[in-house]
């Protein structure tokens, strides 16, 4: 799974986005990341937990649910091959903002977040480079919440014809 | 083509035929030879304290012996006084607040007939106009700038108005040059006037003791040879080159036209559109009053029970909120400074990008008839350059302008060939498919050939009796007829989408211009579609899937607001599964749904920028189309390959109402197929 | 957006069993928007072929309660009764259609919310301890709510066609935001303001009356109510400073805005901020006592203790 194999604007086949970490921070950080496997449907972050992980999906696609009462779960985002899921760990107060559930056979590479945590504090390098790719994250996120509060697919009050 | 040497005065040019003299006595016998052509006259009278263009009857219904004043929005009737024989003329008014449009262009017409009979057929009935011949005498030059204006933008083409065409064909033009032009004239800086050098069958000029009259047309001529009139004099003529000249002198050059379009463009953030806000009033009486406005809007008036209806086609105006609602219920100009910006620009700027020429002829109308007195002499001065300091002391010699609006070339020469059509062909409903719980798709049968060779990204307008006429995009071209999807949103289409099998429908089109596909030949296409704008994109992807062989690759995106609102489910499933590569994301979902969620830019997250050999067709909402546009851009996609089709208000869809203009151009006609390049900074601009 | 058809315009002309039930009801008003209606002379029979008018008391001794399918209802809410007869009204209404000035901006009556109410009432009536009335007289919109309005005083009966109509066949009815001046050129009637120095409301009011009073010579005064975005200080300033008028003093201008949809809050703000209220105190009613009846009602009195149909 390399960038140059990957066609232009293909993102769930791109390769991950740790690939533009450094090399030499690259390989630092996966001293420590371990590979876990969720079959669909089950549970890998829950919602108002401490923060296990910073993970990269390297396949499938893992949902974030935000629990409302009177519609059940409602999906607000998946998180697709390549990209980070739960920055919760790295962003105080370090506890889990949505539920994150695996809708398809997913594996995701994990780093624990007290040791991430850790590194960040003493590898200066590993936090300049990683942490602005977590603020990137976030802030799609964001953004993209903008637009969907916007609902601009959505019936409007008023049509012309 | 620019004439380089007009003569200085028509009055004694050799070329034209000597010029004859009708003494004030004798009008009566003009008007009343008028008549007996059959036409009815119009001319200038005092009315409600103005002076109008009336319909008259006799000579004696013209305006002697008196005279006009106007400043900014104050504009008085008054008597001449002096017992020299001068103080008596007719034509020494100023020009007629009405202006000529109401007789060419009137305020309101019936636009068209829809009726459905008992047994369901329907009928569509173009109204083609009166075909009242008429002659109006006493037009000014700035009324003929305006009305060769008209002839452009109404009946240059691509599409004709069919009412104006009729009417402009039975008119007869008996133009008077100005001796006399009020403080809120500036023909001279317009280049227009007052001397007339086109555009009249005959043109007057009025000097002591009657008019001397020239015929620039074979029916003008017929017209002063049959009244027998003697040869004006050298005295007369010499007085009427001088009173001209004068006239013009006395206007000087109040608006430096140099430049203009380009100063008026690059100052559209400046502050003084706010402090006009404060004083406009957004009432439309400029563009009321204005010769060249030709904005309208249709009102449907039916029956009580809904099988009947006329389309009623009256002057709408650029500063009404409802000009450019859309869809949401906003208005692309919201803010009165908006809508004063659209008009401005427009006459000074756009108008030139559109049809080639100005579209202000320098008639002060919009000054004095401004119920709040806004000078646009003194606006555009304050927005886009200093006027020069005139200096009293020093006149200078004033060569009349001649109407350089006539001799521009229209601005594309493959717009003038090419003809929209404007009458409506019955179509029948073959069947309904509902796609989600607001949307459907019609199939109609036809034969028509025009409607047969409709390619993606066209649209028609389509015509029900007692609704609206809405702008509906094709989303399928098939070998017997078309494929419209619909969202039932509104009234009209909620009715459309209503509708059962075997209903018939009028249909007008296809109107505006396809998608490129020839620029995506041996590129990499990308077609990505927000919601409903699915629709316009499918027989694109028809015609791409086709022969895929000319493309490098083929990538479709789809974003919806649920998995349920997600249109041709099964189509683009069926595609998918024959491995065409299709991406597909939804705003919201509950759990039973495992695609993938997220707004459509996210199906871009982690694209690398290698999109240069990309051509993209994107259609959706305009916030949606811009957030792509802007997401492609990063990733390389070149802006002149990056194709999206707008949705602006369309009322004719042929680029005769107005309502779709955005800067220099008309979304229906020009579009609604744009490339992200030739849009520019107006993709974004607010309130444009 | 409500209809009264299930199937629009493919229903074709309703029998006389299922034409929809329509009522027109007054409250504080003077049954002038209700004559419009009778005035419809070419098309009062056609409505009444579609339409089952079961109320309406300029027109017929029918009586109804309710339900209504489409209800008009004229004039403002000036007293208790009404603000409580027109909840039971909006609660029988499928489509509640609010007619003319007094209903849709409070009318004339409205200007009394501008100055002392006890004062008013003391001046107006020779015994007020009979009249209830509440202190502010307001637009049935306050109360309740409406499904759409006709302006005017009195409406335009087209409009009333227009919407009935649209109702009918499901189409959005066409009633239009613009300014009076639109209507006026379109006319073709020179603006009274530029050329006679008139005192105009047409740029600040909304269309719909054909542009009645400019078509006679006079200026508009603004009984549509204000339009979308009516930049009133832009006029006003004008009227105040600008040569057009010759300059009027500031509180006639304020008095221009001051009509019959002078509370709308626009015109109101206008009044207000230019000292253009009513003169007020007025004097008290016994220096002008309106002449009795035989039987003693004073004659002025009818329209208030005239409370709401049961």
């Amino acid at each position: 799974m390399t960038n140059e194999t990957a066609p232009a604007m293909a993102p769930h086949v791109a390769g991950t986005v740790l690939d533009r970490l450094p090399a030499p921070v690259r390989a630092r950080l996966n001293t420590f990341g371990v590979m876990h496997a969720y079959e669909p449907g089950s549970e890998i972050l829950r919602a108002g937990t401490p923060a296990p992980f910073l993970a990269v999906i390297e396949r499938g696609r893992v949902a974030l649910r935000l629990r409302v009462p009177e519609r059940g779960r409602v999906t607000i985002v998946t998180i697709e091959p390549g990209e980070l899921l739960g920055w919760s760990a790295v962003v105080p107060p370090y506890r889990v903002t949505a539920d994150a559930v695996a809708t398809e056979p997913t594996r995701l590479i994990a780093y624990d977040a007290s040791t991430l945590r850790t590194h960040l504090g003493e590898d200066c390098e590993l936090a300049a480079a990683l942490l602005p790719l977590v603020l990137e994250s976030v802030s799609e996120r964001l953004g993209a919440s903008w637009d969907q509060l916007l609902d601009v697919f959505g019936p409007q009050p008023w049509e012309p014809w | 083509m620019i004439t380089s040497a007009l003569p200085t005065s028509a009055w004694l040019d050799r070329a034209h035929a000597a010029p004859s003299f009708l003494p004030v006595a004798r009008l009566e016998d003009l008007i009343t030879a008028l008549h007996a052509d059959g036409r009815r006259v119009v001319g200038p009278t005092v009315e409600d304290g103005a002076i109008r263009m009336s319909e008259i009857d006799h000579a004696a219904d013209l305006p002697f012996g008196w005279r006009v004043t106007a400043a900014p929005g104050a504009v008085r009737l008054e008597r001449r006084s002096g017992d020299d024989g001068d103080a008596a003329r007719a034509f020494d008014t100023g020009p007629a607040w009405s202006g000529i449009k109401p007789w060419t262009f009137p305020s309101r017409v019936d636009a068209l007939h829809v009726a459905r009979a008992a047994d369901g057929a329907l009928s569509v009935a173009v109204d083609t106009g009166p075909g009242v011949p008429t002659a109006i005498i006493g037009a000014r030059a700035c009324d003929l700038a305006a009305l060769s204006i008209h002839d452009r933008v109404l009946a240059g083409g691509p599409a004709v108005d069919v009412d104006y065409a009729a009417r402009r064909a039975d008119l007869l033009v008996i133009a008077v040059e100005c001796a006399y032009a009020t403080s809120t004239c500036f023909c001279t800086s317009m280049g227009t006037g007052p001397a007339v050098t086109s555009g009249a069958d005959i043109v007057l000029a009025e000097v002591h003791g009657g008019l001397v009259a020239r015929a620039e047309t074979a029916a003008g001529g017929r017209l002063l040879a049959s009244l027998g009139l003697e040869p004006a004099t050298t005295g007369q003529l010499d007085a009427a080159t001088s009173q001209v000249a004068a006239t013009a002198a006395a206007m000087g050059t109040t608006v430096q036209t140099d430049g203009l379009h380009d100063r008026l463009l690059a100052n559209l953030d400046h502050p003084r559109w706010q402090s006009i806000a404060e004083r406009c009033l957004a009432c439309g009486n400029c563009t009321a009053v204005c010769p060249t406005c030709f904005c309208t809007g249709l009102t449907v008036e039916s029956d009580l029970d809904g099988q009947e209806s006329t389309s009623v086609r009256t002057w709408d105006s650029c500063f009404t909120a409802g000009f450019a609602q859309v869809a949401g219920g906003g208005s692309f100009r919201p803010q009165h400074a908006d809508r004063y910006r659209q008009w401005l620009t427009h006459k000074f700027a756009t108008w030139w990008d559109q049809f080639g020429s100005s579209g202000c002829v320098g008639c002060g109308r919009c000054v004095a008839w401004c119920p709040v007195g806004i000078d646009i002499r003194e606006e555009l001065a304050a927005i886009a350059g200093e006027l020069p300091i005139p200096d009293a002391s020093a006149p200078t010699p004033v060569e009349v302008p001649g109407t350089r609006i006539l001799a521009m070339a229209p601005p594309s020469a493959a717009a003038a060939t090419a003809t929209l059509r404007t009458e409506y062909v019955t179509v029948t409903l073959a069947e309904v498919r509902p796609e989600t719980a607001d949307t459907a798709t019609l199939r109609l049968t036809t034969t028509d050939p025009d409607l047969l060779a409709a390619r993606p990204g066209q649209f028609v307008m389509v015509a029900v009796p007692a609704f609206a006429i809405p702008p509906i995009s094709i989303s399928r071209i098939r070998p017997d007829g078309l494929e419209l999807t619909i969202r039932g949103a509104g009234p009209a289409t909620s009715f459309l989408t209503r509708l059962s099998p075997g209903a018939t429908l009028a249909l007008r089109g296809p109107l505006g211009r396809p998608w490129p596909i020839e620029d995506a030949i041996g590129r990499d296409v990308a077609i990505i579609a927000g919601g409903i704008g699915l629709a316009p994109l499918r027989g694109l992807i028809d015609d791409v899937l086709a022969d895929p062989a000319r493309f490098t690759s083929v990538r479709i995106y789809l974003g919806a607001r649920t998995p349920n609102d997600r249109l041709f489910v099964p189509e683009m499933d069926a595609l998918a599964a024959s491995g065409i590569d299709i991406r597909a994301t939804v705003d919201r979902a509950g759990p039973a749904w495992l695609g993938r969620v997220g707004v459509i830019t996210e199906l871009f997250r982690n694209a690398r920028p290698t999109g240069e050999r990309v051509t993209a067709f994107i259609c959706g909402p305009e916030r949606m189309m811009t957030a792509v546009a802007d997401r492609l851009a990063d990733l390389a996609v070149p802006p002149e390959h990056t194709w999206l089709t707008l949705e602006r208000r369309m009322e004719c869809g042929v680029g005769l109402c107005g309502h779709c203009q955005l800067g220099g151009r008309f979304v229906c006609k020009d579009g609604p197929v744009f490339s992200v390049a030739e849009l520019g900074p107006d993709l974004r601009r607010e309130g444009l | 957006m409500s209809s009264v058809a299930s199937t629009p315009a493919r229903s074709g002309r309703p029998t006389v069993a299922n034409r929809p039930r329509v009522g027109v009801v007054k409250l504080a008003s003077c049954d002038g928007c209700q004559l419009t209606i009778l005035d419809l002379e070419d098309e009062l029979l056609a409505l009444a072929e579609r339409f089952e008018f079961v109320e309406f008391a300029e027109a017929t001794s029918r009586r109804s309660s309710g339900p209504f399918d489409v209800l008009f209802v004229e004039g403002s809410i000036s007293t208790p009764e009404q603000a409580t007869e027109i909840v039971r009204l909006r609660a029988a209404s499928r489509v509640l259609v609010v007619i003319g000035a007094c209903a849709t901006a409070g009318g004339i009556q409205a200007l009394r919310t501008a100055a002392e109410h006890e004062a008013f009432r003391h001046a107006v009536y020779p015994a007020p301890a009979f009249v209830e009335s509440l202190a502010e007289a307001k637009p049935i919109a306050s109360y309740v709510t409406v499904d759409y309005e006709l302006r005017g005083c009195p409406i335009d009966g087209h409009q009333l066609i227009e919407l009935l109509t649209a109702l009918t066949t499901g189409r959005r009815p066409q009633l239009p935001d613009q300014a009076v001046c639109l209507e006026c050129k379109r006319r073709g009637i020179a603006c009274v303001v530029v050329a006679k120095g008139e005192p105009c409301l047409g740029p600040v009011t909304q269309t719909g009356c054909g542009a009645i009073c400019p078509g006679m010579g006079r200026g508009c005064y603004g009984c549509f109510g204000p339009r979308e975005g009516a930049n009133v200080d832009g006029l006003a300033g004008w009227y105040a400073d600008g040569p057009a008028l010759g300059g009027l003093a500031p509180a006639d201008v304020g008095r221009l805005f001051a009509g019959f949809t002078g509370a709308s809050p626009a015109f109101r703000a206008v009044t207000e901020r230019l000292d253009g209220r009513p003169q007020q105190p007025l004097r008290p009613a016994t220096a002008h006592r309106p002449e009795l009846r035989p039987e003693g009602v004073p004659v002025w009195g009818k329209e208030a203790v005239d409370g709401p149909r049961h």
